[in-house]
């Protein structure tokens, strides 16, 4: 893609996130939400939203970089710095 | 060749317990039709218990000559489902009817391998209830593994905390509460638990997992539990006594490990299925295993041989910040492997304090089984295998 928006990515990220948890409602999934405190997500839960987030928009979250990602802002804020 | 223990009469296909306490079970849907050849493992039906949706595989090969139950039924455990025809030779060969893996859930960019169902623990069969020819799912073992009962249920009393008409009109959510609650119940009145703890050093399993995983994409990435479940595997291998089922007053061991993996469902509650070969198969394979379990757990497609054959567990609660875990015993088992978070703490090595990523490993086990001296041994064993990671 050769422009990312932030609204798209943050989509992405939503989307990804309740494809792998189908019990979170879309309304839960804000900027400032946390994934493992608010939503509750395990490591296995995250492995799979980063691998969904990859699927839909090329962007390969390394391993590295995904223990500093603490919410879905953060995760947002590191797909835009990388579509860039 | 001729199977010489094969029944020539037809034989019932009965409702097996698949889980703790289970007293009935709603059947959902059939896999097979009349007619249809089966082979041991196949699918034969969903089933809706208390806990989950379960597919009940069959444990011998036969013909569908009836089936007996209309879905939407709920009936009590050792209900007749199906009637089945033994094969003929030439229907030995015949292909499965029923449908083998199951399909991958479309999230997944990279669809993992469909997983081996585990094979029933070897244990010796009890003999009398061999000779009635009972056709049951699996060997008689398989009616173990968080049932309260010991025995197929028509040959047991009713566990003291069972209460039918709880179970009756509560909820799906209430009543596995209530499932877990009699498990737990029953855990801590009849082990006699002796817990153990050792603070393992990660660094050198931490470094190996970042460097695997730096060549993969996330759809193949290796998680810890992965590598954790594959050490606890093979110190089981190398641990027998605590590798088993203490049933009827002793501890039979299993012929190999099938290691549990305690998976929290989202929607609440804990199912702990079996992984097979966990002390054989590498890391890689062990962690799409896992990531398809986890999937099929949440999903409600887990096999009737992975919720039924545990021989040892492993819970892991580090992700939400827990240190240590002091666990309870998945009955009829006697051992369950407790992980905690890994993190940075402060250790002495070689005179020096530096920063390490340490994890700290339980055990509880069972102490009519085993002594603190075992379970000691046990945990050296896997905190060595820790730090050999590329070994395993």
């Amino acid at each position: 893609m050769s422009e990312s928006t932030e609204p798209s990515m943050f989509a992405a990220v939503r989307e990804a996130i309740v494809a792998v948890a189908p019990d979170i409602e879309p309304e839960e999934v804000e900027l400032d939400t946390d994934l493992i405190d608010d939503l509750d997500l395990d490591s296995m839960d995250l492995l799979n939203i980063v691998a969904a987030i990859h699927a839909a928009t090329g962007i390969d979250i390394p391993e590295r970089e995904q223990a500093g990602l603490e919410t879905v802002g953060s995760v947002v804020d590191f797909l835009r710095g990388s579509a860039t | 060749m001729t199977d010489t223990t094969a029944p020539d009469a037809v034989q019932e296909f009965r409702l097996p317990s698949l889980g703790s306490d289970m007293d009935s079970g709603t059947v959902l849907r059939w896999h097979v039709d009349v007619g249809d050849v089966v082979h041991r493992g196949d699918v034969l039906l969903d089933v809706d218990t208390e806990k989950s949706e379960i597919e009940v595989e069959i444990w011998h090969d036969g013909v569908v000559a009836a089936l007996l139950v209309e879905p939407g039924t709920e009936v009590p455990v050792g209900t007749a489902l199906a009637l089945l025809d033994p094969l003929r030779g030439d229907e030995r060969a015949a292909p499965s009817a029923a449908a083998a893996a199951p399909v991958g859930p479309p999230a997944q960019p990279t669809p993992p391998p469909a997983p081996a169902p585990p094979s029933p623990p070897a244990v010796q069969t009890d003999p009398a209830r061999a000779a009635d020819g009972e056709l049951t799912i699996t060997p008689r073992t398989v009616w173990w593994p968080t049932s309260p009962r010991d025995t197929p249920p028509e040959h047991s009393a009713p566990s003291p905390a069972a209460t039918p008409a709880r179970r009756a009109t509560g909820e799906r959510s209430s009543r596995r509460r209530n499932a877990i609650a009699d498990l737990m119940s029953r855990a801590n009145s009849e082990i006699p638990h002796y817990h153990l703890w050792r603070d393992v050093d990660f660094s050198r399993a931490a470094d190996w997992l970042a460097t695997q995983n730096e060549h993969r994409s996330s759809a193949e990435r290796i998680l810890p539990a992965a590598l954790i479940i594959a050490a606890v595997g093979r110190a089981a291998a190398r641990h027998r006594e605590l590798d088993g089922h203490w049933l009827d007053g002793g501890f039979v061991p299993a012929a190999e490990p099938a290691v549990g993996v305690a998976i929290h469902l989202r929607s609440g509650g804990l199912v702990a299925p079996a992984i097979a070969d966990a002390h054989t198969r590498s890391v890689a394979d062990l962690m799409a295993a896992l990531r398809d379990l986890v999937d099929r757990a949440r999903a409600g497609r887990l096999r009737s041989t992975e919720v039924t054959s545990a021989t040892l567990t492993v819970t892991n609660l580090g992700d939400q910040g827990t240190d240590a875990v002091l666990g309870v015993i998945h009955p009829p088992q006697v051992a369950l492997v407790g992980v905690g978070r890994i993190a940075m703490r402060p250790v002495v090595v070689d005179d020096d304090v530096v920063a390490r990523p340490m994890v700290t490993i339980t055990l509880a086990a069972d102490h009519r089984a085993t002594d603190g001296h075992t379970g000691a041994r046990f945990l050296k064993t896997l905190d060595q295998l820790l730090q050999n990671p590329e070994e395993i």
